[in-house]
């Protein structure tokens, strides 16, 4: 058997809900300290010489 | 443009961290990385860090972290549970140079695709296993992540405040050093091949990779005996040394003085000469025994300041500080991006963005970068760049819209 990736066994319904965790619960447990609403903004404006 | 590891093929059955590490410094280094994937079970880090902390319907292709670990690998998903299974890895790995693979000893033997059983179809192949510890001693079979090495690595002991728990360092600290220990074994042996036209296995063991870390608490205890308290930031050697609030929540300075010269250049640059003949500070066993009202004086001085300024200002006077970078600062930093560090990775769901190198080192002759996909290339494309049947799949998986 040879696939291009993992199947997808579960619904996305079922991995949505549990992979994407609320800010509010990530905040409560301590895990987020805040998040930057202009965060792409910031990086948008970020200086430097990165080569792709 | 210098490609060292061109013509070279990684077979890389390791998932996760530290042998995704691995197969991504070689493939950086121009090595051509096949990522294998068991069809029935994801690996974690596919979840990881999804744009926006949101799912898209290819979600299992979201996931930064999965793609900063496997980037510029082709990729393939076997059912090595089924003969057709382990005979395409066999194919593959005839073909191969490298084999990489994380699993507890008996599982790659448990398939039938242990150095033994590959070696048998390609006698110089370089066959390199990473677990948690080793494949001989008494725990050779028990599973790992860093979590639990880092305390058995010894590392844990050692971090932490005096009579506070041992505390982990913050990160999968074992797992990238286990990975960059493996490139150095890969290129060794792949050196050793080159004089002699032999393939050898590789037993690398992270609980072992780690050890280095604490040589100097084995060493210590091995020439006087000692055990060590935890030491919070501070150090026996310097003093001052710690972290110190600056203006703005959250943010702080380290600081250390290696000696007295570099603690009277911090009295002047803080602009506090009188500590120089302050009697709590005079010597390192005082500065020590006073540490408490040390730290509170410095602390008055770094309060009001904003970190990089004070680090400038003592970096300046020969004082050896560095601010707490957190990410937000570290993507932002001026010096990093002066050096071309990050390298930008454009996906069609975020655009461009910078991701850190995995191989942070300034070659004058070569340049070390993804050169590949941004997610493992289909199978298809792997097994025609082997030249090797697809004959023996008996389903394809819906095809992976890769972002690019």
């Amino acid at each position: 058997m040879i696939g291009d990736h993992p199947d997808p066994a579960m619904p996305i319904e079922f991995v949505r809900a549990a992979a994407r965790w609320p800010l509010d619960v990530l905040q409560e447990i301590g895990a987020i300290k805040q998040v930057d609403p202009d965060f792409k903004e910031r990086l948008d404006a970020r200086g430097g010489t990165d080569e792709t | 443009m210098v490609v060292p590891l061109e013509g070279i093929r990684v077979l890389d059955a390791s998932n996760t961290y530290a042998g995704p590490t691995c197969a991504r410094v070689l493939s950086d280094l121009g090595a051509e990385a096949i990522h294998v994937e068991a069809m029935q079970r994801w690996e974690t880090v596919r979840m990881i860090v999804q744009p926006e902390n949101n799912l898209a319907e290819d979600y299992w292709n979201g996931g930064a972290y999965f793609m900063k670990r496997n980037l510029g690998k082709k990729g393939i998903t076997l059912d090595l549970k089924q003969p057709a299974g382990v005979a395409a890895f066999k194919a593959l790995a005839a073909k191969s140079d490298i084999i990489l693979e994380s699993f507890a000893p008996r599982v790659m033997r448990g398939f039938g695709l242990g150095y033994e059983d590959l070696r048998a179809l390609r006698p110089d192949i370089i066959y390199c296993s990473l677990s948690g510890y080793g494949q001989s001693g008494p725990y050779r079979d028990w599973i790992a992540y860093g979590m639990g090495l880092e305390p058995a690595s010894g590392i844990s002991q050692l971090t932490g405040y005096p009579g506070g728990a041992p505390m982990r360092s913050g990160i999968s600290l074992t797992d990238p050093l286990t990975g960059l220990a493996a490139a150095v074994a890969v290129l060794t042996a792949l050196r050793h091949r080159r004089r002699t036209g032999e393939g050898q296995y590789l037993d690398l063991s992270e609980h072992e990779a780690a050890l280095p870390l604490v040589a100097g608490a084995l060493l210590d205890y091995q020439m006087n005996g000692r055990v060590p308290e935890r030491r919070g930031n501070r150090s026996f050697t310097h003093a001052p040394q710690g972290v110190y609030p600056c203006a703005g929540d959250d943010e702080w300075i380290a600081i250390t003085c290696h000696d007295d010269a570099e603690w009277e250049r911090l009295c002047t640059a803080t602009g506090h000469p009188e500590w120089k003949d302050d009697e709590r500070f005079a010597g390192l066993l005082a500065r020590h025994a006073n540490h408490d009202a040390l730290d509170a004086a410095i602390a008055d001085w770094t309060r009001s300041r904003d970190k990089l300024d004070a680090m400038a200002l003592l970096q300046t006077a020969g004082v050896r500080a560095g601010a707490v970078l957190h990410a937000r600062d570290l993507l932002l930093n001026e010096h990093l991006s002066a050096r071309g560090h990050f390298e930008t990775i454009t996906r069609s769901d975020t655009g461009p963005k910078p991701f850190p190198r995995q191989l942070p080192v300034h070659f004058s002759k070569l340049t070390p970068a993804a050169r590949g996909p941004l997610l493992p290339a289909s199978a298809s494309t792997t097994t025609r760049s082997c030249a090797i049947s697809r004959a023996s799949a008996t389903r394809t998986s819906p095809s992976c819209a890769r972002r690019r």
